[in-house]
């Protein structure tokens, strides 16, 4: 059951009505319940999983709250989750590799029989609940809190399949607050619906499906402009995919009175690697920076108290971008995308630490063009790295260099993209997600209709197309 | 207990409210205007979102026909063959000359169907426009076990022609019910699929308004140039065919028509050279039509063999099995003439007469 779907509607729909009737005491039982009735729509086995990731974090948890022995209790409830992790990152790694032998040997791929699926969103709990024991471990949350509360935090339906990843900071004192649904935050949520909405299966869908499955296949096909035109499409695609995911998800909990973090912030209009880093998948860098980044770099500045020392700068950010190319997944790839990223922000940050950076407004026109452009070609090198295997990505890079010469493609699918930059450039100019609300009646119900016209439409011939980061 | 949580006051949802009334006024406007014939002689043809370059065309031509000239009498069915050979214009001169009776005829021969798609498009064709005689063209490669799925499968994954043969769909229904969404999902064509589109733009540059596909002049009357592809493609096909059981079931389904309207089924035609690629050459050609025509015949249904030597003349066609616009004039006004003749011998019913 997919958050855009009809189900997902009508079942959110049937869980708020009991909610909002129901005296706060069953509130969180019935959300608990929701969740788990809901994850086992994918596969019974999978709220299986997550029972026992929530159990055994429960269980730690109350040994590093009893203060007897933290230490072990925390290195207790990190392993098993982290082995959780690695274990099924690593056998879908060895799934595709031994297929790949197989087949490679000309032998039918049937006969490998290691099946394994990674369960749908287990690499976004299991990132909740270590932060739950680091937290409580380092006295950041007050007590280990319920069962029930962990429960819910490492479950909570709209967040689990792909995040947004709570902080327990966050988290836990919205459960524990008095909730109020007013009509303000009712309009938040059906407003963030309708955008995810529009995202997803106006924006993205479209884009996604309209790309040939050659170009990632067999770039050598087509010619340099198309490989560009058809790798802008697809980042545009990707990110109205996962944008449109967690707009939607952040509506339905709206709608419950629990705020979820926003995961994106007009991620196009970065400036620079680490600004990148603060426009996409926030959640997921803010967790990445507080626990392996900060850590880190408070370590080595122990030994080293020098910022400007090489390995003080380069190890942190290295560690840091490699751990989020393994999140993403065990092939070569993501850690070649995560080196990359490391090297980029590394170099960038020791530039800036000898030459320090010019506010924009005081650089000149060509300066910034260049810097535009430049940050844009490593991070579209990046993503090529990120979605290909490292054959087909040297394959697509040297396709990029030599077919210079071919045609440009038929561009007319990127007109899919204007309600997604409409959305964009209101949002940035605007400075909040639903500025639309602040628009005169008359717009709002003119875009409102505009946006139900184009969701209906497109929902129609294409149901239920699955979100890309439920994959991770 | 409500209350505790729920801290709503009016007017709740006042947007989405006025955004739903706002839409379905514009819709009803809209719907207003595409159904003028302004708005018909300005836009493109719509879609029905079958996406195959003829069937959304064919669908669309056939109801302005119906409308501008009135009801439709004869409806050719078949594949591209059929779709590129049978002029109804000719055929409707000829079948006057012979029985003196006007009829009214449309071309619906779609590239790429196979038999089970045929019965859909008949019984859709039937219940809307009740013609007095439907004509469907047979080619052996029809009959055979392994025939490409060709359009079959996007037809079974259109959602109109679903909703009309008795599946309910919510897009099914918008399709058949509002012609504005047709619109929509042209220019959704337009937008996602330009090749499609592309093609059925040129479909419908060269679609006559009774259904007749007329290539281009340059290639309209030159005589016939093998395709080697194509020929080996064909010869792979015939070297080992044999007529499928499982085919003539659905030959059976197709032609149980419970009396709804005439059946006539025709042989295409096809040159020499196609016949030729038989393992067994022309007799297997003949063998697999006479095992065809004795189905058809045993259910009590005419079977017309395209047995004129005229089309063994190379300069009648444009391919192996798609006639060019000499061999299409010849195969309408002898298609005519077999029909009328059989009409004026009562062997048939004038399909000409008030449609049922």
């Amino acid at each position: 059951m997919n958050v855009h779907t009809l189900p997902f509607l009508v079942f959110t729909a049937l869980i708020l009505a009991l909610y909002y009737l129901l005296p706060r005491r069953y509130q969180h039982p019935l959300l608990l319940a929701a969740s788990y009735l809901f994850y086992s729509t994918f596969a019974w086995w999978f709220a299986a999983a997550l029972a026992l990731v929530t159990a055994v974090t429960y269980g730690c948890g109350q040994g590093i709250a009893a203060r007897g022995r933290p230490r072990l209790w925390l290195a207790v409830g990190l392993a098993v989750n982290l082995a959780g992790l690695v274990s099924f990152k690593a056998a879908a790694f060895l799934h595709i590799e031994t297929t790949d032998a197989v087949s490679r040997f000309g032998l039918p791929t049937e006969i490998n029989s290691l099946r394994i699926l990674l369960p749908i969103g287990l690499s976004f709990y299991v990132l909740q609940a270590i932060s739950y024991l680091l937290d409580l471990y380092r006295r950041q949350l007050d007590g280990p809190g319920s069962w029930m509360e962990l429960a819910l935090y490492l479950s909570y339906f709209p967040k689990l399949t792909a995040g947004p990843i709570e902080k327990t900071t966050d988290f836990f004192p919205a459960l524990r607050a008095t909730r109020i649904v007013d009509n303000t935050l009712v309009s938040k949520g059906v407003c963030l619906v309708l955008i995810g909405l529009l995202r997803k299966v106006v924006v993205a869908d479209t884009l996604l499906l309209a790309i040939p499955p050659a170009v990632f296949q067999s770039p050598e096909e087509f010619s340099s402009w198309a490989l560009l035109y058809w790798l802008v499409i697809f980042a545009f695609g990707l990110y109205n995919d996962f944008c449109g995911y967690t707009n939607i998800v952040r509506g339905v909990s709206s709608l419950f009175g629990i705020d979820l973090t926003r995961n994106f912030n007009n991620p196009f209009m970065f400036r620079n690697i680490a600004d990148l880093w603060t426009r996409w998948h926030v959640s997921l860098s803010t967790w990445l920076r507080d626990y392996i980044f900060f850590p880190l770099s408070r370590a080595l500045l122990k030994r080293r108290p020098s910022p400007r020392n090489l390995l003080n700068v380069s190890l942190p950010l290295l560690v840091t971008m490699v751990a989020s190319g393994f999140w993403h997944g065990s092939q070569l790839n993501f850690l070649v995308w995560g080196v990359w990223m490391g090297l980029l922000m590394t170099a960038e940050r020791l530039v800036a630490l000898y030459r320090p950076v010019k506010p924009a407004h005081q650089r000149s026109r060509l300066a910034r063009v260049a810097a535009f452009v430049y940050f844009r070609i490593v991070v579209f090198a990046g993503l090529i790295v990120f979605v290909l295997d490292l054959t087909t990505a040297g394959r697509y890079f040297a396709a990029l260099a030599n077919n210079t010469a071919g045609a440009m493609p038929d561009m007319r699918i990127a007109l899919a993209l204007l309600p997604g930059l409409f959305i964009d450039v209101a949002q940035a100019t605007g400075r909040r997600e639903t500025v639309f609300l602040d628009w005169p009646l008359g717009i709002r119900v003119l875009l409102t209709a505009l946006a139900l016209a184009a969701v209906l439409v497109f929902a129609q011939s294409r149901p239920g197309t699955a979100f890309i980061y439920q994959g991770f | 207990m409500a209350g505790k949580i729920l801290r709503l006051k009016a007017p709740l949802g006042r947007d989405l409210l006025l955004g739903v009334l706002f839409l379905a006024v514009v819709v009803a406007l809209l719907e207003g205007v595409v159904r003028t014939d302004l708005a018909r002689d300005l836009l493109p043809a719509p879609s029905l979102g079958i996406g195959h370059r003829f069937l959304d065309l064919k669908f669309e031509t056939m109801d302005r026909l119906a409308e501008n000239e009135g009801p439709v009498h004869c409806v050719f069915l078949g594949t591209s063959q059929m779709a590129v050979a049978l002029n109804p214009e000719e055929f409707s001169s000829s079948f006057r000359q012979v029985t003196g009776r006007p009829v009214r005829a449309f071309n619906f021969g779609i590239a790429g169907i196979s038999l089970p798609s045929y019965q859909q498009l008949l019984d859709i064709m039937v219940t809307d426009y009740h013609p007095r005689l439907v004509v469907v063209g047979v080619f052996p490669p029809n009959f055979s076990a392994d025939e490409k799925e060709g359009a079959q499968s996007r037809i079974r994954a259109s959602q109109w022609l679903r909703y009309r043969l008795g599946q309910f769909s919510p897009e099914g229904w918008l399709i058949e019910h509002l012609r504005l969404y047709r619109y929509i999902l042209r220019a959704r064509q337009w937008l996602e699929q330009p090749d499609l589109d592309a093609l059925v733009q040129a479909s419908e540059r060269l679609m006559s308004p009774y259904g007749f596909t007329n290539f281009p002049n340059r290639a309209n009357t030159r005589p016939l140039i093998p395709d080697p592809r194509r020929l080996r493609r064909f010869k792979k096909m015939l070297a080992e065919f044999a007529v499928a059981d499982s085919r003539l079931e659905e030959l059976d389904r197709l032609l149980a028509t419970d009396g709804r309207t005439d059946l006539v089924v025709v042989e295409m035609p096809v040159h020499p050279l196609f016949r030729s690629l038989y393992a067994g050459g022309e007799r297997d050609h003949h063998r697999t039509m006479e095992i065809i025509a004795h189905r058809v015949r045993a259910r009590g249904i005419p079977f017309i063999p395209a047995d004129n030597p005229e089309f063994e003349r190379d300069d009648m066609w444009l391919q192996t099995n798609h006639m060019n616009a000499r061999g299409a004039e010849f195969f309408s006004r002898w298609l005519g003439g077999e029909i009328g003749r059989r009409v004026a011998e009562g062997h048939l019913q004038d399909p000409s007469g008030r449609p049922r």
